[in-house]
């Protein structure tokens, strides 16, 4: 029998995704498990199915990647999948940024792939904040202005030894599963974190950047360098009035804004952890 | 640059100003500029009238003390804003 399509949303997007392995198609249900809604119609259709050997994963019938493995598709699927969710959003700013909530206050985690912000994200999971997303936010502009996220599960790279490695009780309990492209899939629950589904203020943008061996370097952003670092990370900006500029500037006026660099991301923990939110 | 040059603000652009800083936004270029508060007075001053001298003259006479620093800062600000395509000259 063939299991039924999950519906994944983000916002005002929907993508159906149908996986004909049942196995396979728990897994990805348990993976996004905090983003299936079945309320909007899906403007995407993903198909996951096996064929004279091989893999084969399409989008609206198209084939995008083929392979001898489900598990190797994955990556791509992310990749996709969350590009179809974000690009089209038209009624808020949607942001490449991490988003955790500590005391109930929004902290935005801006950056481009590899800057960290992913790891960043699980660590402060593992000090006990709430997860909103490591790779996509959405902002609506307010006093203050509020963040809602992508929770899908933290793509997190390997390492030697992984960075994120001592933040899970036991690295070796969960069902990890190793992507073909060296990433590894991480549910907030597995480091005891919660996932906020719910709108919450926005109190502090932080454009972190790793430096391997780096000491932590803190620098307050003006307001315009902040709407400078915002629209730097701004994904739907042609689907915004004047390309989000206005909207980016009336957040950078509203919320302290900081550049980071650091080496060590339980360094930035407890930065954020004394500031007074 | 030459100093006696008229720069102009290139008709388009989204300025956006914060506590003295400025972003300038060029919609067709999906270019973004984004300026300190030394950079935000020379762009204003980028009226078509002024020449570069003149501008350098005007900001020195505002704040004598750096008037060395704005001597040397202004063409390389004005530099900046051609370099983005948020000025002319005439």
């Amino acid at each position: 029998m063939t299991p039924s399509p999950l519906l994944i949303h983000f916002g005002d997007q929907a993508a159906s995704l149908q996986c004909d392995d049942p196995e396979l198609a728990a897994y990805l249900a348990e993976m996004f498990r905090h983003s299936l809604d079945g309320r909007l119609a899906p403007r995407t259709a993903y198909h996951l199915e096996a064929a004279n050997g091989r893999f084969i994963l399409r989008r609206d019938a198209q084939i995008l990647q083929t392979s001898p493995t489900a598990v190797a598709l994955l990556p791509w699927l992310m990749q996709d999948l969350v590009a179809a969710l974000i690009e089209a959003q038209t009624d808020r700013l949607i942001f490449h940024a991490g988003g955790v909530l500590v005391d109930e206050m929004g902290i935005f985690l801006g950056g481009q792939t590899g800057s960290g912000k992913s790891t960043l994200t699980a660590c402060l999971l593992a000090n006990g904040a709430r997860y909103l997303s490591d790779e996509v936010l959405a902002l609506s502009a307010g006093d203050p202005p509020t963040m809602t996220g992508l929770a899908r599960p933290l793509v997190l790279k390997e390492a030697l030894p992984p960075a994120w490695a001592p933040w899970l009780p036991d690295p070796t309990s969960p069902p990890l599963a190793a992507m073909a492209d060296g990433t590894h899939w991480i549910l907030p629950a597995w480091m005891g974190a919660t996932v906020a589904a719910a709108p919450a203020p926005l109190r502090l943008l932080l454009f972190p950047t790793y430096r391997a061996a780096a000491p932590l370097a803190i620098r307050p952003l003006t307001p315009a360098e902040a709407a400078f670092h915002l629209l730097q990370n701004l994904v739907n900006a042609r689907n915004l009035p004047d390309k989000g500029v206005s909207a980016a500037a009336d957040i950078a006026r509203r919320v302290p804004a900081y550049q980071i660099s650091y080496d060590e991301a339980t360094a930035v923990a407890a930065w954020i952890h004394d500031y007074p939110l | 640059m030459n100093l006696q040059q008229r720069p102009f603000p290139t008709p388009g652009y989204h300025i956006e100003a914060l506590d003295g800083e400025l972003l300038l936004f060029n919609p067709a270029s999906d270019q973004i500029l984004q300026t300190n508060q030394s950079g935000a007075l020379v762009w204003q001053l980028c009226d078509g009238r002024r020449t570069v001298a003149d501008i350098t003259a005007v900001l020195a006479a505002a704040y004598p003390a750096a008037a060395a620093a704005i001597t040397a800062d202004v063409p390389d600000i004005l530099a900046a804003f051609a370099s983005h395509g948020a000025i002319r000259w005439q």
